[in-house]
């Protein structure tokens, strides 16, 4: 017996991105453009969704919607009448914390693409995970919440760094709170300088007309 | 936690490449940018290995690879992740150019999360068929 070594120089996340690019490939045969949309739980992603597909227009708007279990989110997006697909992380190894491209090209079959011009895939609620992971998304969104503190961005770097806009939810919170909002945009630009920011409040409506032109735009940008 | 996931990954890639043969090392470079503890992905690493085939008992090796960046204006090149002082005062990252505060720039290394190379057991090639004797 004797020990050999075996060059490997392969990207330990390729063969994820093997299957996004061919994820990404189904929804580019059907025009249909993808928003990943991540956040720390809690942070108001299915809120902000609701808020804004209640009236989608002319755009035909589908949800994935990725949980460790159960499906909460969905159910919460059942009346608005548009194509809801759940995954469930829970049979791999423990729960996995993310979405990861192989369980969202499992799910493809379950999906409409064919009725649709835009899916917004929301992601399990984690900023650590889903930041390494991509499925074969188009954007990449962040919800953030004032009630998590200005200093996410430093935090989370990789996960500020990988999303192209930023939503700062719960606005209507910032009289009751110390979250410092000139500290978080200025965090953010540490980490993200090009990232676009919006701030909203699914809670009292403020910013959500703007939330909800540019996630519909999304579905023009191909 | 998350380490799990990328130690799974870190297997299935061993894994690809052993052809059939038990693993001893694996070898990996982890860049400063990636959210990886390597002490955290060596525990995990050991879970995930356990479960495999070829990977049980092998050993991960791992080199941090420094970050660095490349300012697309200016061609600054600075570090934007330095080390975390022991004051823990490290939270200093910046992707903003210090000499010219240009947001345009490339990432010349740091992003790195590569498994490099493994070694593999394999028998002794027999001198001659007719030897017989087993490796």
């Amino acid at each position: 017996m004797h020990q050999t070594t075996v060059r490997v120089a392969e990207g330990a996340l390729d063969a994820n991105e093997t299957i996004a690019e061919a994820n990404r490939a189904d929804f580019d045969a059907h025009g249909v453009r993808v928003l990943n949309l991540m956040s720390a739980p809690g942070a108001g992603k299915t809120s902000l969704l609701e808020a804004a597909l209640r009236d989608t227009g002319e755009v035909r708007v589908g949800v994935l919607e990725g949980d460790v279990r159960g499906s909460l989110d969905a159910d919460r997006l059942a009346h608005l009448h548009l194509p809801v697909t759940q995954i469930n992380t829970d049979p791999a190894f423990g729960g996995e914390c993310h979405l990861d491209a192989n369980m969202v090209r499992s799910a493809i079959p379950e999906i409409p693409l064919a009725e649709l011009d835009l899916l917004v895939i929301e992601n399990v609620g984690n900023l650590v995970c889903p930041a390494e992971f991509t499925v074969g998304e188009h954007a990449r969104w962040m919800v953030s919440s004032v009630a998590e503190g200005e200093d996410k961005p430093l935090k989370y770097p990789l996960m500020f760094r990988t999303c192209e806009l930023v939503a700062i939810n719960k606005v209507d919170l910032l009289p009751h709170l110390d979250f410092d909002l000139a500290g978080f945009r200025s965090n953010l630009d540490q980490v993200n300088p090009e990232a676009e920011t919006l701030e909203v409040s699914a809670r009292d409506g403020s910013g959500v007309e703007t939330w909800r032109e540019r996630l519909l735009g999304l579905a023009a940008a191909g | 936690m998350h380490e799990l996931a990328i130690a799974e990954a870190i297997v299935a890639a061993a894994e690809r490449h052993a052809e059939g043969r038990p693993v001893t090392v694996v070898r990996t470079r982890i860049g400063r940018l990636r959210q990886v503890v390597p002490e955290n992905l060596d525990f995990y690493f050991g879970l995930a290995a356990e479960l495999s085939e070829l990977c049980t008992g092998a050993e991960l090796e791992w080199e941090r690879v420094p970050s660095l960046l490349r300012c697309g204006a200016c061609s600054e090149e600075w570090d934007p992740a330095p080390p975390p002082a022991e004051d823990e005062e490290g939270l200093i990252v910046s992707f903003r150019c210090p000499a010219c505060e240009s947001s345009d720039h490339s990432v010349v290394s740091g992003d790195e999360l590569v498994v490099e190379s493994i070694d593999v057991t394999e028998p002794d090639a027999a001198p001659a068929a007719a030897n017989g004797e087993a490796g």
